[in-house]
């Protein structure tokens, strides 16, 4: 496994803000469809950044390069203010699993990438998933405070528990797959031409 | 009134520390303790433009709230709004990190912090160039639109890959150039990096942050008491 130079680094970190740009503007869409659109909003958000996540595999292609962008958007979204400790710990889970699945090799397959964004934006959506599933409680009392209502925590909790959770972290799963396919549809003939160029 | 300089970690610690004491206080009194306090950094840093722009937006979505709060059709956007408008104070602080200091200033801070080098010069790049690629996208559209290019609904997936590709590769081409200058600057030297912007704690930061614990223990006290 070939270790990150500065060079990789710089790289994740530029293409960590083009995520978070799709992030942001995903995410706000999606949370007007209420409960159920927020339980999916990393589902919907890796529709979008797939091509970047396949970008990013094609020109880094290293051990690390899912945990550090994760680590990144973690820190900048702790520094927007906008933290949650379940969240930061199974994003980070997410993100060591989509290296271990997609980072091992130079240039993995597209299933690999795709199947390693699956994981690493399921991993986010557990963030509400998790708790919502183990801590109800605590869960519902930290975001009634936050300004939710006690029948909009409990429309919440309703979409990522139990069956509805399993079919929430299905869709993060299938729209993130998808967003890698679609992101290599754009961009296989640009590395292809590159790789033709090489040979 | 003179503007006081104020240490971007104590920004960065108060927006870190802020939303995990949701757990601990009384939620409205933490969003106006935060609102007021944010006002308050704000009103000694001379960002008088941004405060008002901070009230107002927090203004309307409350507005908007109170509105649609009461109609159990519009209410999603009302619950939304109420979640964005308790994190309005730390973006905004958020924000003034990224408009008023450069990257320099926030590398030498960052790293009196002990975090990693890497991490530390990898969350500076990704926070100045959120604004730049947000400019560019614009730039983007806008050159669409004067070669007749639409972005359309109907074929999304090839308006998509007019939007994202050209800022992809942007991204390969800035990679080498902000590599290229963090080595002339020794980003990767071994040693402690020193600063033309040595961030110290200052009085001025150890108050603010007195105040902001404070603030925070009042809370704490308050919701116990409860």
């Amino acid at each position: 496994m070939k270790k990150l130079k500065i060079k990789d680094i710089v790289m994740i970190a530029l293409l960590s803000a083009l995520y978070l740009i799709f992030y942001m503007i995903s995410g706000t869409v999606v949370m007007v469809f209420g409960a159920f659109g927020h339980a999916i909003s990393p589902g919907v958000c890796a529709i979008f950044t797939g091509t970047v996540m396949y970008f990013m595999t094609r020109k880094v292609g290293k051990f690390g390069q899912f945990l550090i962008m994760q680590a990144i958007c973690m820190v900048l979204f702790s520094i927007m203010g906008a933290g949650y400790i379940p969240w930061y710990i199974t994003s980070m889970i997410g993100a060591l699993a989509a290296d271990l699945i997609a980072s091992r090799s130079n240039k993995p397959a597209v299933w690999k990438v795709a199947v390693a964004s699956g994981v690493f934006h399921v991993g986010q959506a557990f963030g509400s998933i998790i708790p919502s599933m183990f801590f109800m409680e605590s869960y519902r009392e930290e975001w009634i405070a936050r300004g939710q209502t006690p029948e909009a925590m409990d429309e919440m909790i309703s979409y990522t528990t139990g069956a509805m959770g399993v079919l929430a972290t299905a869709i993060v799963f299938v729209l993130a797959v998808a967003g890698v396919y679609i992101g290599y549809l754009i961009l296989r003939k640009h590395f292809e031409r590159k790789e033709a160029a090489e040979a | 009134m003179s503007r006081i300089r104020i240490n971007p970690v104590v920004l960065i610690l108060i927006n870190v520390i802020a939303p995990s004491m949701y757990i601990l206080i009384n939620g409205k009194y933490l969003q106006y303790f935060l609102l007021a306090f944010a006002s308050f950094v704000l009103i000694l840093m001379g960002r008088f433009k941004r405060l008002a722009g901070m009230l107002v937006i927090y203004g309307i979505m409350i507005g908007i709230y109170s509105i649609t709060i009461q109609d159990d059709r519009a209410k999603f956007i009302g619950l939304f709004l109420i979640v964005l408008a308790q994190s309005v104070p730390c973006l905004v602080l958020a924000s003034v990190l990224v408009s008023k200091y450069n990257s320099a200033e926030l590398l030498a801070a960052l790293e009196t912090m002990r975090i990693p080098r890497m991490m530390v010069v990898a969350v500076t790049i990704t926070l100045k160039y959120i604004p730049t690629f947000t400019r560019e996208f614009k730039l983007i559209k806008e050159s669409m639109r004067l070669r007749g290019i639409d972005f359309t609904w109907k074929k999304p997936i090839r308006s998509f890959k007019y939007f994202v590709v050209p800022q992809l590769f942007r991204c390969a081409a800035l990679a080498e150039e902000v590599t290229a200058a963090g080595m002339v600057k020794g980003i990767d030297a071994p040693v402690r990096r020193s600063s033309y912007f040595e961030e110290r704690v200052r009085w001025s930061d150890a108050m603010i942050m007195a105040i902001f614990v404070i603030g925070l223990a009042g809370g704490i006290v308050w919701h116990t008491r409860l």
